[in-house]
């Protein structure tokens, strides 16, 4: 590459594909600096830019959404439950089997499972069905 | 002072995790990095219901990996590679219901793509069926770009692919949206 004739003018293909990278300020100050020559004289090409900062700022107006309150301490708890059950094949195992018996015991809770859920869980509460469902 | 990320990571991995130390040490790294790995995952799963599931298993494996944690990358990246590599998988195995996840995004509702301005809501939805139409990695890119700031190289390392592919991937993602904004 290096016996092209660099600092001369690059042609608009050239500079589009490295567009996105100057945006970015990835390219080398060199590079840079050619793709500034060159948008100072190409109305194309900062149109090209000009599209690519659009779609940026079109990204960034993606709301931030909040995790639901609780959830550090419910992380917390997850980690210290699996700390105390180091072997985690014996874990999950242990694990499954202690949703199943919560599930089992806490069957009047079940009303308030999410309504997606709900739509195709039609069994009768308490039902061996109903808590293969939920543990579905 | 607070603590840096490579500071609260030695302390985890130092002490015991059940000691108290250990334990204020991974509750501050949790608080970090909740928001955005949850909403990472959001954008890049593009399923807001199993992206806190999701952001909870990443802090499993992040704890459950500290202590092979190498400090001559950074924290963050780390972090991000994991989650990416979670969502990543969740993505394939949604695949299996490609059919009713492509037919959500991308229906006749993509005409509304682009169009003027509604409410906040309607705008996310649009932006998300937009992130929807491009390929994943592309999208996995520049997300951690725009939205998370990371530069070429922590992307390369978050996606375990090159930097110069790194570069590939957001230069076509961005033609991507662009085409999609100028058919409106
Ligand atoms: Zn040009």
């Amino acid at each position: 590459m290096s016996d092209r004739k660099k600092g001369v003018s690059m042609n608009c293909q050239d500079v589009r594909k490295k567009i996105s990278a100057y945006m970015d300020g990835e390219n080398d100050a060199a590079m840079s600096q050619r793709i500034r020559e060159h948008l100072s004289e190409c109305a194309e090409c900062r149109n090209t830019l000009q599209a690519f900062q659009d779609t940026d700022s079109f990204l960034r107006k993606l709301p931030t959404h909040e995790v639901s309150p609780g959830f550090t301490r419910q992380v917390m708890s997850e980690l210290r439950y699996n700390v105390r059950h180091k072997s985690h094949s014996a874990y999950n195992l242990l694990n499954r089997f202690m949703k199943f018996f919560e599930i089992l015991f806490d069957v009047s809770e079940l009303p308030k499972s999410p309504a997606s859920l709900e739509e195709f869980a039609d069994f009768p509460p308490g039902s061996l069905c109903k808590i293969y469902f939920k543990i579905l | 002072m607070t603590d840096s990320d490579l500071d609260l990571i030695k302390a985890v991995q130092a002490e015991s995790f059940l000691s108290p130390r250990g334990q204020q040490a991974f509750e501050e790294l949790v608080k970090r990095y909740q928001q955005p790995l949850f909403n990472f995952v959001c954008r890049y799963v593009g399923e807001r219901s199993v992206a806190e599931d999701l952001t909870q298993e990443v802090f499993l494996r992040v704890w459950q990996a500290a202590p092979r944690f190498e400090a001559r990358g950074k924290v963050s990246t780390w972090i991000f590679k994991i989650a990416y590599n979670l969502s990543m998988n969740e993505i394939k195995r949604r695949r299996r219901y490609q059919n009713f996840y492509k037919g959500f995004w991308d229906d006749a509702r993509a005409e509304s793509l682009f169009s003027k301005q509604r409410d906040s809501r309607e705008l996310e939805e649009d932006i998300m069926r937009a992130l929807a139409q491009i390929p994943e990695n592309q999208r996995a890119a520049l997300l951690l770009r725009v939205n998370d700031g990371f530069s070429y190289k922590e992307i390369s390392e978050i996606l375990n692919v090159s930097p110069a592919a790194v570069e590939s991937l957001i230069f076509r993602a961005r033609t991507k949206l662009r085409e999609l904004r100028s058919e409106k």
